[in-house]
């Protein structure tokens, strides 16, 4: 009988695998650092179409840009004249005269800033063109593409 | 040896003492505005020259810069202070025509003008101030179904520039 038993303990043994003398579990982390950032596209060019002297205000056309990113990140938008080293975070309005037609705008933002949400969001740079003024210009009808100073920076502050 | 860098706490009391908000970065883009500017149709021909020219401007004292009798010229006085004055035609109303040159004027005794040194009235209590009216204009404000049943009833509306 003991040698039954004996047998059949060998054989539960061998049917179980290696035997175990103990075990224990360690826990371990996944560590991610997320840097945020944010991309600007290309800002769509402004334009004016102004007849001297007109009565009231022109608006531009153009000006539209997107902007994607990191989810839930904060983001403002500045303005800045001229094409100089960005310097944040820019101002909400930006008035120019300028120098090649002598006619004064002022350009803006159509929103202050946003929240990121990982996609694409459009925004635009708006300008607007006060009425009344003259102009200078020695022909039927002239355009600034000799201005020095019609270039300026949308600043991206995240 | 350890050694602390000091523009991270230095950045962070600039953000404290002015109050804004740190950021994590900046991006800029540059765009250009485009600008096409068309002269006011009607002002296409050589304007009269100035009758009042500005070789030695009085301060204070505007001049018209173009002068023109033309139907729908448009008229422009400059003063010294680099401001002008434009008067242009006002939607809806048959324009007169501009004339220009240096008349004397009267006003209505409508208006106080008692601090006017040199106004004066006249039999007809009107005053009259002495000066000169570089451009005026007239206007018809005679509405199809507006007042003025006679035709010398026909209001006016005259602009002047002085």
């Amino acid at each position: 009988m003991k040698r039954i038993i004996a047998a059949t303990a060998v054989a539960a043994a061998l049917a179980a695998g290696n035997a175990q003398a103990g075990s224990t579990s360690g826990q371990f982390n996944v560590n991610v650092t997320l840097t945020s950032a944010c991309t600007v596209s290309a800002v769509t060019d402004l334009a004016f179409a102004y007849t001297s002297l007109q009565a009231g205000a022109a608006s531009a056309t153009g000006g539209g840009f997107s902007v994607a990113c990191t989810n839930s990140l904060p983001y403002t938008f500045g303005l800045q004249s001229g094409a100089g080293a960005a310097t944040p975070p820019g101002a909400a309005t930006i008035s120019v005269t300028d120098n090649a037609v002598n006619l004064g705008y002022s350009l803006g933002l159509s929103a202050a800033g946003g929240t990121g949400s990982g996609a694409s969001q459009a925004y635009s740079v708006t300008g607007s063109m006060a009425g009344s003024q003259a102009g200078t210009c020695a022909a039927a009808s002239c355009t600034n593409a000799g201005a020095t100073n019609k270039t300026h920076t949308l600043i991206l502050n995240y | 040896m350890r050694f602390a860098s000091f523009a991270p706490v230095t950045l962070g009391l600039m953000a404290l003492l002015t109050g804004a908000p740190s950021w994590a970065g900046a991006t800029g883009e540059t765009f250009t505005v485009g600008i096409t500017l068309s002269q006011t149709p009607g002002t296409g021909s050589a304007p009269a020259a100035p009758q009042f020219p500005p070789q030695s401007p009085r301060p204070g004292a505007c001049y018209s810069r173009a002068l023109s009798e033309e139907t729908g010229a448009l008229v422009e006085v400059a003063c010294a202070s680099g401001l002008f004055v434009s008067i242009e035609a006002l939607p809806r109303a048959a324009f007169l025509g501009a004339h220009g040159g240096a008349f004397r004027y009267s006003m209505s005794t409508a208006a106080d003008l008692s601090v006017w040194d040199a106004v004066t009235s006249d039999a007809f209590g009107w005053r009259t101030a002495w000066g000169t009216v570089t451009m005026l204009r007239l206007y018809d404000l005679t509405w199809p179904d507006g007042p003025g049943d006679l035709w010398w009833d026909r209001p006016l509306e005259l602009r002047v520039n002085f």
